[in-house]
């Protein structure tokens, strides 16, 4: 099941278990720093194995995969766009993934620019002059192309990591 | 750069004094040997003026509201505030949500800003709550008022409309939102039944703003859009607020019907009292309508003291016309006589039918001889008519005047010896009865 050799995603929501059985006392949230701990564990062993643009594409598809999955099973995708968006955000900020605010939505276009403040993967990070939210990127992206059935290009161009205070997305339809 | 390592310390030192108070100085000049720490200290007192420089700007920015400005990158300077930039653009945003109807927005970690933005969202939905529910009391109220079949509309206390329902909207022609806000008599209660202009002091809806009292009114009009008429029956109640005439609910009713059927009712009245009084032969009045003719201007008469005459007729040998012509050409005659005799006669005069070939003539405020001279004229315009129908026409008159002592009867029976009078002096004259 989860170590089946596959040449496509085959995860699904109920892979993650019941949480409230497995862990009745420990309970369903961890720290972040556990959380980074696994995600640069990862990334540092992608990176090396597979060299830094290998890695994000990787670190990119799994969010994506994660970002669908969340759609499909948190959010509400009968909702109109920028409702959507609100729910979403209020959804995030639930979960402790992060604050998204919306700083412009063009609804003809469908491009957006989204940010994230506190966010999970970076806020804190050192600064290196990169931006390092590759497995956002991806989770935005899989969140956006659920809803609407269409691809997104999702670029971070800012990040603590580069020097901010807060992540910058801008998501374009591909 | 020119000058020893003391003179170019002594610029840094300037530019930096200058960063400190505000300023943004030149970039400095070196041109020194390279590689020096003397070097690596302009250069990173130049990129410390360039970021000052592009904080300055970008702050200058958003300070005038300009939230669209880009925001330089790896200026370390600027980050907290191009997170206020995309907390501030992510407001405008909301605020156009909101705009749009979204009341589910929220804003999160933004201090005492939140509290308060989050207030007035709570007191928008508030808001909306009290206006749907208003709503829906409204169509409740439009459903019921529907389903009576009645026009409802609703006045404020300055006699504009608040509430028209579909009923009222389907009779006048008119939509609730047409006429919303406007003064309502001017528009719909404009004109009286008789086309005479409709006062607002006349107007009886409007006077139960006036006096807080209920008025009913069964015959009325309203002016539907199409400027037609739509005769109504309504009532009209005031609203109390604390005792005081807040507006009025006019409930009215489409009376066509109703109206119709009475003027009908009325049409047919007038033609049976037309009827019940009318000769159908001659269509000159029947004995039954001088009979109550007569006992009216006796009494008027003896009320003003004015005299009063009468004046009987009959055919003369009436029964060799119906004998030698028929009695068709007899009926001809009849009728011709009616014709000729009521053209001479006053409209106050009443002539009638007595029966057979005997007419007889009521003339009001005229004495006995006024009355002979008026049967003489008739006499004359009898005998000198052609009758085409037959060979000569002549008619005996007997006339009388009302005395002090006469009632109808004794009036008629004198009318009736003069007229006998008449025929024994050889028919085709006038015998003239005083009183006694």
């Amino acid at each position: 099941m989860f170590r089946e050799e596959r040449d496509q995603s085959q995860f699904e929501w109920k892979d993650l278990g019941d949480i409230t059985v497995g862990r009745p006392n420990l309970g369903p949230t961890t720290s972040v720093a556990v959380y980074r701990l696994m995600q640069y564990t990862m990334r540092d062993v992608l990176i090396k194995d597979y060299g830094v643009e290998r890695a994000d594409a990787l670190l990119f598809e799994a969010g994506k995969v994660a970002g669908k999955a969340l759609c499909r099973n948190l959010l509400d995708t009968k909702l109109e766009p920028e409702a959507f968006i609100s729910d979403l955000s209020e959804k995030l900020i639930g979960l402790s993934v992060g604050v998204l605010r919306v700083e412009t939505a063009d609804l003809d276009k469908m491009e957006f620019i989204l940010t994230v403040a506190e966010d999970l993967d970076c806020s804190g990070l050192p600064v290196s002059d990169e931006t390092v939210c590759n497995y956002d990127e991806g989770f935005i992206a899989g969140i956006l192309e659920e809803f609407s059935g269409i691809e997104f290009n999702v670029r971070e161009v800012d990040c603590w990591a580069s020097g901010e205070r807060i992540c910058r997305f801008e998501a374009r339809a591909a | 750069m020119e000058g020893s390592p003391e003179q170019t310390l002594a610029r840094v030192a300037d530019a930096l004094e200058g960063l400190l108070t505000g300023s943004i100085p030149d970039k400095l000049e070196y041109s020194g040997a390279s590689g020096t720490d003397v070097e690596n200290l302009c250069a990173a007192v130049n990129q410390l003026i360039d970021m000052q420089a592009e904080a300055r700007e970008f702050m200058l920015s958003l300070s005038e509201g300009r939230l669209d400005a880009d925001a330089p990158r790896g200026n370390f300077l600027i980050s907290p505030f191009k997170q206020m930039q995309s907390n501030l653009r992510h407001l405008v945003w909301q605020t156009g949500r909101i705009a749009q109807g979204d009341l589910n927005q929220h804003v999160d970690f933004l201090g005492e800003f939140s509290d308060s933005f989050n207030s007035m969202i709570a007191s928008l939905r508030e808001k909306r709550a009290i206006e749907e529910a208003l709503e829906a009391s409204e169509k409740r109220l439009k459903d019921i008022t529907s389903a009576l079949g009645e026009g409802v509309y609703m006045l404020d206390s300055e006699g504009q409309l608040v509430f028209l329902n579909p009923a009222a909207e389907r009779m006048l022609g008119w939509s609730e939102e047409e006429l919303l806000g406007k003064t309502v008599h001017g528009i719909i209660h404009s004109r009286k039944p008789d086309g005479s202009r409709y006062p607002d002091d006349d107007c009886l809806a409007l006077q139960t703003l006036e006096s807080g009292m209920i008025v009913h009114v069964q015959d009325d009009i309203f002016i539907r859009k199409d400027d037609s008429v739509l005769p109504v029956s309504f009532i009209s109640t005031p609203i109390l607020e604390y005792g005081i005439v807040s507006g009025a609910v006019v409930a009215f009713h489409d009376i066509t019907t109703r109206k119709n059927f009475q003027e009908a009712l009325a049409r047919a009245n007038a033609l049976l009292e037309q009827q019940a009084t009318t000769d159908a032969l001659t269509g000159i009045a029947n004995r039954r309508r001088f009979d109550d003719a007569l006992i009216k201007e006796i009494s008027r008469a003896g009320r003003h003291s004015e005299p009063l005459s009468v004046v009987m007729l009959d055919i003369d040998h009436f029964k060799a016309v119906n004998d030698t012509y028929g009695h068709h050409v007899g009926d001809l005659v009849l009728t011709k006589l009616a014709q000729l005799v009521s053209a001479l006669l006053r409209d106050e005069d009443l002539f009638a039918r007595w029966g057979g070939e005997e007419f007889v003539v009521l003339l009001p405020q005229t004495p006995l001889a006024a009355g002979a001279e008026m049967a003489e004229r008739l006499r004359r315009a009898v005998e000198n008519d052609g009758f085409s129908s037959v060979d000569k026409l002549t008619c005996s008159f007997g006339v009388t005047s009302l005395g002090p002592d006469d009632d109808e009867k004794s009036l008629m029976e004198r009318t009736d010896q003069a007229l006998y009078k008449a025929k024994e002096s050889g028919r085709n004259c006038v015998t003239a009865e005083e009183c006694y």
